[in-house]
């Protein structure tokens, strides 16, 4: 099976040089080895339509219609050792922090502006920055409830952030699925293993929730604000709202009258208190943003000012995603924290430079380009896999409106094992950490590892081609059985 | 000058409507070119506001209507004392003025009003054409500012009704009519291209006896420019005027989406708005 795969120029998470398993990997490709290629087929076709059958899809936009797709699911899991996630931790809680703060400050007296740390336009003319929501105090200072943070390694087996989504990262109703398959489809692959349960971790969830409610809300009342069923993230939306035992509700279930925000039950108007909105910032209040949304709630922005309401994750978190500030977030670590960032960046260049407008336009072939304002691979060059008219469009795009663009060396993304029928082949994988705020920062174990499946590609996005694998945390002390 | 302001809102519906939330922005400012005496609401049915100020400045009020009503009415009552800047524009500008206005911690600082808004985007070789003879003959930024309003109160047409609160900058341009507002947003782009801070500025104009100064009897709009040692300067394209003792500002941002004096949500059918404004002169003496 492994006869054919090649861990040279990248790092690979599982096998090292020689394909030896690595320490912590070592039982599980020992019981790889055991298993027969023809059983490991059906197995997979069983763990296939496994999350058919529970509707596990996500919907990909494109230029035509929205079309549904299952997200494939590789059974070779990402394991990650203790040490190496402690240290990963707690380089995600001090990053999470520190975009927190940034927030709570760009809202409020702007002092990492005043102080010329970041430059002003690009925070208060960004397009995620909501005017709309300045001056608002949030309980507890929070305007992250749950974070996303996308995390690649390096070719030394570095991790480096890739982004940090503060609005409405998704996904994490993958993660336990994947784990859920995992464990019913491969049980025996768990065995000489101690891995991180997720079982707690929807209790942290409505915690933190609370946590988060309007002061002297003793037991609030805490709905998900949903678009409805076509949103390509519907199933993440009643996943969480059922386990977490939250209401799971459409704008047209919530009315606001005299400052409070009550839901429409048979028994009549429910006061509620915290509202888990996956639904977009624009979309929320057609009295104070986009006055023709059908999806949100008139007036929900003058309850949320009043204090009558907490809205998760805050309104406006946008401006501390963007993927011109991230070039800035190991100097808000530094500012707001006095720490050293722990985890580090991938380098980027921010065109709106000149200096480093010239050196990207000279070196299009060797870099990646993104536009700000696209999300999920669309809309960026990748150089080496790009052909030479490919980069020469993308020259002219850029060049109509260079701040709009930032470029970062391709990076070599770390590779790990995926099935393919016969054989392994080394995939490209990243990962998304979620990260909850709260009464205090938590880290879920794990999280969602995304691995680009076409062989060779660098794109992990689930509307791209990519699938899904499960992530082990294995446990400080092991259990042996 | 002082002066005292009626504006009387009224909405009537064509059936019933419910659940009505409104937002204004009708309080005058209250700063260093002026002082707000007084300020009275009153809501008809009667209603409750509640008040914020927005990040530009601006005095906000919402409040909530939830049973049946056909008719609205929102009247404000104002007394404003007007504090006209002691400023002559002809002076020019100092060369520590002007390389101030060219620094970066100038351009950051006003960034905010320095950006094309939907209202405000033209293209660049529209705005250079049109701004060339005027920039290669002014002495400085604020010069420039003062020929450009002269510019666009002389080849624009007042016309009303030939544009709506929806019009953007580049079609202005091209058919050169509109009103107030249509001024404002036109004088704001080519500002910014040129690169002076520049903000759109909604409030009431005392006519009185000049009958030369135009304003749809109603509110107003006009535009202020930021130049380094001075306070914000206000010009009127559409009077060709700058605003001294007989402008009234209510509220400023980068263009009339952030000051929209009045929007609402409800639910019931189509509405029609009326709105009369009345400006008393309080200091005017009674002839004979």
């Amino acid at each position: 099976m492994f006869h054919s795969y090649h861990v040279d120029g990248y790092f690979d998470e599982m096998l090292q040089k020689g394909k030896e398993p690595r320490g912590h990997c070592k039982p599980f490709h020992e019981k790889l080895n055991e298993v027969a290629p023809e059983e490991l087929q059906s197995r997979y076709e069983l763990a296939q339509s496994d999350f058919l059958r529970q509707g596990i899809t996500f919907t990909v936009y494109s230029d035509n219609e929205g079309t549904e797709r299952t997200m494939p699911f590789d059974f070779v899991p990402k394991i990650i050792p203790p040490d190496e996630w402690q240290e990963l931790e707690r380089g995600l809680m001090q990053r999470f922090d520190a975009l927190n703060a940034f927030l709570d400050d760009v809202y409020h007296e702007q002092h990492i502006l005043k102080d010329g740390i970041i430059p002003r336009d690009l925070v208060v003319n960004c397009q995620h920055f909501f005017q709309q929501v300045a001056g608002i105090d949030l309980p507890r200072r929070q305007h992250i409830f749950m974070a996303g943070i996308d995390l690649i390694r390096d070719d030394n087996g570095e991790y480096r952030v890739l982004e940090d989504n503060l609005r409405n990262p998704s996904g994490l109703s993958y993660v336990f699925q994947n784990r859920y398959v995992m464990r019913k489809v491969y049980p025996e692959f768990f065995n000489q293993y101690s891995v991180q349960s997720l079982e707690q971790q929807f209790s942290y969830l409505h915690s933190a929730m609370a946590s988060l409610a309007p002061e002297g809300s003793s037991s609030p009342t805490i709905v998900l604000l949903t678009p409805g069923v076509h949103n390509s993230a519907y199933y993440d939306h009643s996943f969480i709202a059922q386990r977490t035992g939250i209401e799971l509700v459409e704008g047209r279930d919530l009315v606001v009258r005299e400052r409070q925000v009550y839901m429409k039950t048979a028994r009549g108007l429910k006061k509620v208190d915290v509202i888990y909105r996956r639904i977009d910032d624009e979309f929320l209040d057609p009295l104070e943003f986009r006055e023709d949304s059908l999806l949100g709630v008139p007036g929900l922005i003058d309850v949320y000012r009043a204090g009558n309401v907490s809205i998760l994750n805050g309104i406006g978190n946008g401006v501390a995603d963007d993927k011109a500030i991230y070039h800035f977030v190991p100097d808000m670590i530094r500012y707001y924290l006095k720490e050293e960032p722990l985890v580090k960046n991938v380098d980027t260049y921010l065109l709106r430079y000149d200096d480093q407008l010239e050196y990207v336009l000279d070196h299009l072939s060797e870099l990646v380009v993104k536009h700000t304002n696209a999300s999920g691979g669309y809309n960026m060059l990748i150089g080496p896999h790009a052909s030479e008219e490919e980069i020469e469009a993308y020259r002219q795009q850029i060049l109509k409106n260079p701040s709009e663009f930032i470029a970062q060396p391709t990076i070599k993304l770390s590779r790990l094992p995926a099935f393919k029928e016969d054989r392994f082949a080394a995939c490209h994988v990243d990962l998304r950490v979620f990260i909850f705020g709260g009464e205090k920062t938590h880290v879920f174990p794990g999280g969602l590892t995304r691995v680009a499946l076409k062989e060779g590609s660098l794109v992990v996005n689930s509307s791209q081609g990519g699938g899904a694998k499960d992530t082990w945390v294995l446990e400080e002390n092991p259990v042996h059985i | 000058m002082k002066y005292e302001v009626t504006q009387t809102n009224t909405y009537e519906y064509e059936l019933p409507v419910r659940q009505s939330i409104n937002q204004f922005r009708l309080r005058p400012l209250h700063d260093v070119q002026q002082t707000l005496h007084d300020y009275q609401v009153r809501i008809q049915p009667e209603s409750k506001t509640y008040g914020h100020t927005d990040y530009w400045g601006n005095y906000v009020e919402t409040f909530y209507l939830w049973g049946e009503h056909q008719d609205l009415e929102i009247e404000t009552v104002s007394t404003v004392e007007v504090h006209p800047l002691a400023l002559d524009v002809t002076l020019p500008l100092t060369d520590q003025q002007r390389t101030e206005l060219h620094s970066d911690s100038f351009k950051q600082a006003y960034t905010e009003y320095m950006i094309e808004t939907d209202y405000t985007t033209i293209s660049k070789h529209v705005m250079e054409e049109e701004t060339r003879e005027l920039w290669a003959n002014a002495q400085d930024e604020l010069d420039f500012a003062v020929k450009l309003n002269e510019h666009i109160y002389n080849t624009m047409e007042y016309v009303s009704g030939a544009t709506n609160v929806e019009t953007t900058a580049e079609k202005i341009l091209t058919h050169r009519t509109g009103v107030c507002q249509d001024y404002t947003h036109l004088m704001l782009a080519l500002c910014r291209h040129r690169g002076i801070p520049a903000r759109y500025v909604s409030g009431y104009i005392y006519i009185g006896e000049n009958s030369a100064y135009r304003g749809d009897a109603a509110t107003h709009a006009w535009l202020e420019v930021k130049v380094p040692g001075l306070a914000w300067i206000g010009l009127d394209p559409t009077n060709n005027a700058i605003a001294r003792e007989q402008h009234i500002r209510i509220a400023v941002g980068r263009d009339y989406r952030d000051i929209s004096p009045l929007k609402g949500v409800y639910i019931g059918g189509a509405q029609t708005l009326n709105v009369s404004v009345g400006v008393k002169n309080l200091e005017e003496r009674v002839s004979g």
